[in-house]
């Protein structure tokens, strides 16, 4: 799965991962994790982060080699 | 590899057991032990592609429990030593106890925390057990001067490697490799095994772990220190 989140956090004034590890409530380390593609995030987490970063879930997420 | 395909290894690894124990002697069963390994490990090398997100998870928590129920028979089998038989807690056994207690903490405060924050955890714990038992043992004394600078040392260690990551985990591995060469390798000399094996769970694998933990840190933060943010920056400037 392909990820936006850092594309975003940039979009939202350079938004540091600690920041929004603090906004969603997770720790820096599964932020890092999550931008890497080490880890995919529950529904809940990414509902979370699209509403932390002011997007959508299927902006932030996308399957693998999925253009849209 | 696919479940079919696991299953069809375990079907042939029971038949080569059963035909070496019928041909040869009823001890070769002892082969099937090793078999219930066979499926967290292949799991952990190559995940089965017909088995869905769930029963991943199922599988993992399978494992997990699997574990917890060796450690509830190796407490059963420490407290027989220790109250029925008053033998007290014998090296293998404390190394049954440490090593899996000590990976699973690795790796969970590794990906969980970060290698820097493991690092510092392992090596304060383990430094201030060696030195809460060097001084529980002996009290104020010879002994506990003479035994202090093991704990003290992997302490001091870690305090320096909080502050200066490269230089402190290259001390912590190297005095972790001194201590292998110094203490460890004379017992093995012994044929003393048992306890060759404990102070190498309990005291060289924490200081090299640590040691290790810290220069992986050390080497990601000059990436993570440079601005993450510029290439977007530079994409955004040019549109």
């Amino acid at each position: 799965m392909d990820n936006r989140v850092r594309y975003f956090r940039f979009m939202r004034g350079e938004m540091s991962q600690a920041g929004l590890a603090e906004l969603v409530g997770v720790s820096r380390q599964t932020i890092v994790a999550i931008e890497r593609g080490n880890y995919n995030p529950s529904v809940e987490l990414a509902l979370r982060l699209g509403r932390a970063l002011g997007t959508t879930v299927e902006e932030l997420f996308t399957l693998d080699g999925d253009t849209r | 590899m696919s479940t079919r395909a696991l299953a069809w290894i375990r079907v042939a690894w029971i038949a080569a057991t059963l035909a070496l124990a019928a041909l040869w002697r009823g001890e070769a069963l002892a082969l099937l032990v090793p078999l219930a390994l066979l499926g967290p490990l292949v799991r952990e090398v190559a995940p089965p592609p017909d088995q869905d997100e769930r029963q991943r998870l199922e599988d993992y928590r399978a494992s997990h429990i699997a574990l917890m129920s060796v450690y509830a028979l190796l407490f059963l089998m420490v407290a027989k030593a220790q109250v029925v038989e008053g033998s007290g807690l014998t090296a293998e056994l404390l190394v049954l106890l440490a090593v899996p207690l000590i990976v699973r903490s690795s790796i969970s405060l590794g990906r969980g925390l970060g290698a820097r924050r493991a690092g510092l955890t392992i090596g304060f714990v383990f430094g201030g057990l060696w030195l809460g038992f060097a001084v529980l043992s002996h009290g104020v004394s010879v002994a506990t001067a003479s035994e202090f600078p093991i704990g003290g040392g992997l302490l001091a260690l870690t305090v320096v490697a909080s502050r200066w990551p490269r230089l402190g985990g290259a001390l912590l591995t190297m005095f972790g490799g001194g201590l292998l060469l110094f203490f460890v390798r004379p017992l093995v000399g012994h044929g003393a095994w048992g306890q060759a094996l404990a102070l190498t769970a309990t005291l060289v694998t924490p200081s090299v772990v640590t040691g290790l933990l810290l220069l992986a840190a050390a080497s990601g933060a000059g990436a993570a220190s440079d601005d993450e943010f510029k290439d977007l920056r530079a994409e955004a400037g040019t549109k």
